[in-house]
């Protein structure tokens, strides 16, 4: 800008640059909102439910923590994709070899699998709601997921996923219906405190609420994701900002469905979202309503997230052709372990007298044996200064991550523990 | 090329681990093997007691 510039040139001038400045900004946004969106998925928004029901607003300023958390892990994802250009599972197995590098794969897979039966078992809970039967419910959801990545391009995948981001802002209604007290919110939720003291069943509502806002297939989406869509180093801080508005989403829509269910189920035993829907549904069906399509689209987008997550991950280690810009035939195997996953979760919530409640409790614990190990990787490979150059971690960096990853290994494994062994907490 | 053969084929690409082995990355390591077989551990411990509950 020349300096002596009349006020409308100086405007005009402004408004150019914000807009290129936006333009930019929403070409490289996607994996960030995505992802962080796609946390809040069928066990989380379970979690937040319950948590909600149990402690009315009380638990909401942890949520403002968990929020800026879940963005020092995820951010240090895109620099580590942007730099390498590679997916988390190939950075590990190049930088740690073979050993580390099988057992994150194989962990992973599991972990994944299981976490994506648990997003059917939200979808058809929510679907049976609307009467649909589960068989009905697997199948289209299958075919949906499948036409998405069929089209060849990450670009209208991403868009594609984004319009069901959108969907879960469906909880933002459902609270302001309510009709919450705001000064409540304000005194007794967003100033930290204990609600009826810190006790062991607090402790494990506080970390089941860590282990829904960080889980481990996240760490694998997003870096294959910014490869996959081609962030370059110049692009991190754009990317940066996408995960910061992610989590903040992620921690307004959590948010939302802790004060719905606080306001008008609190002291109810909410066992699941779909359980929390049909209970709302009595008092105003559209808020029922709303609810069932928020868990449904949280189970969606969970699914569609993880499914890639490990397909990517496989890709990436086996040399396989792994990109959404593959056409099917370009990259069968990619494709085919796609298709294999979602087809064996969706396969198994259809079993009669499946253990759901079994596979549900192994999720958490199967998690917890990834989660650390993803966490310690991520921070040792962001210290690479060879690989990473100027991009590396930087001390201030390491204190937060170490920090943040010290507390989240403790509390998930305590939480995966407890899972274990339920009498421990209480 | 067969599974096992590609898994051969990996091991081998990936042998020799890229990262700079400082001291502190020994301990990570270190202490995530002790994390993991711990965790292993109690895994095994549990599943040992459900069957013997049975």
């Amino acid at each position: 800008m020349k300096k002596g510039m009349g006020l409308v040139p100086r405007l005009f001038y402004g408004w150019r640059r914000g807009m290129k400045w936006i333009g930019i900004f929403l070409a490289v946004s996607g994996p960030g909102i995505i992802v962080m969106i796609a946390d809040n998925d069928a066990g989380g928004i379970t979690t937040y439910a319950a948590t909600g029901a149990r402690y009315g607003y009380g638990l909401l300023w942890f949520l403002v923590i968990l929020g800026p958390v879940a963005y020092f892990v995820q951010e240090m994802t895109v620099r580590l994709g942007a730099v390498t250009k590679r997916g988390h599972a190939e950075a590990i197995f190049d930088a740690f070899g073979p050993f580390w590098g099988w057992f994150s794969l194989l962990d992973l897979i599991l972990t994944d699998w299981l976490t994506l039966i648990t997003e059917f078992i939200g979808m058809t809970a929510a679907l049976s709601i609307f009467h649909v039967p589960p068989f009905v419910t697997v199948i289209v959801v299958s075919i949906v997921m499948f036409l998405m990545v069929l089209q060849g391009r990450y670009w209208t995948w991403e868009k594609i996923a984004m319009l069901f981001c959108v969907l879960n802002l469906v909880y933002i209604p459902c609270a302001i219906m309510v009709r919450p007290s705001v000064s409540q919110i304000i005194h007794s939720g967003l100033i930290p405190n204990f609600p009826g003291g810190f006790n062991n069943q607090l402790f494990f509502f506080l970390m089941a609420n860590i282990g829904t806002t960080i889980a481990p297939w996240m760490i694998f989406f997003q870096q294959s994701a910014v490869v996959d869509k081609g962030i370059k180093e110049k692009d991190v801080p754009w990317s940066k900002l996408d995960t910061a508005l992610g989590s903040a989403f992620t921690v307004l829509v959590a948010g939302f469905v802790i004060i719905t269910t606080a306001t008008v189920l609190k002291g109810v035993a909410v066992d699941s979202a779909a359980q929390a829907a049909v209970a709302l549904g009595g008092m105003n069906s559209w808020l029922g309503t709303f609810l069932a399509v928020g868990l449904f689209d949280a189970g969606f987008l969970g699914a569609i997230c993880i499914s890639l997550a490990s397909s990517w991950a496989f890709g990436e280690v086996f040399g396989w052709a792994h990109s959404l810009n593959n056409k099917i035939r370009e990259a069968p195997w990619f494709y085919g372990m796609y298709i294999l996953l979602v087809g064996s979760a969706g396969a198994v919530v259809l079993i009669p007298h499946a253990p759901l409640v079994l596979i549900t409790l192994f999720v958490q614990v199967i998690a917890v044996t990834l989660l650390p190990a993803a966490l310690v990787f991520l921070i040792l490979l962001l210290n690479d200064a060879e690989r990473m150059g100027s991009l590396k971690n930087t001390r201030a960096q390491n204190i937060i991550s170490v920090t943040v990853v010290g507390i989240i290994v403790a509390l998930s494994t305590l939480y995966g523990v407890s899972a274990l062994f339920p009498d421990l907490l209480r | 090329m067969g599974l096992f053969a590609r898994i051969r084929e990996i091991n081998e690409r990936f042998r020799t681990p890229h990262v700079k082995m400082t001291p502190g990355v020994k301990i990570a390591l270190f202490l995530l093997r002790i994390y993991l077989l711990l965790l292993v551990g109690i895994l095994f411990f549990k599943f040992f007691t459900v069957v013997a509950g049975m």
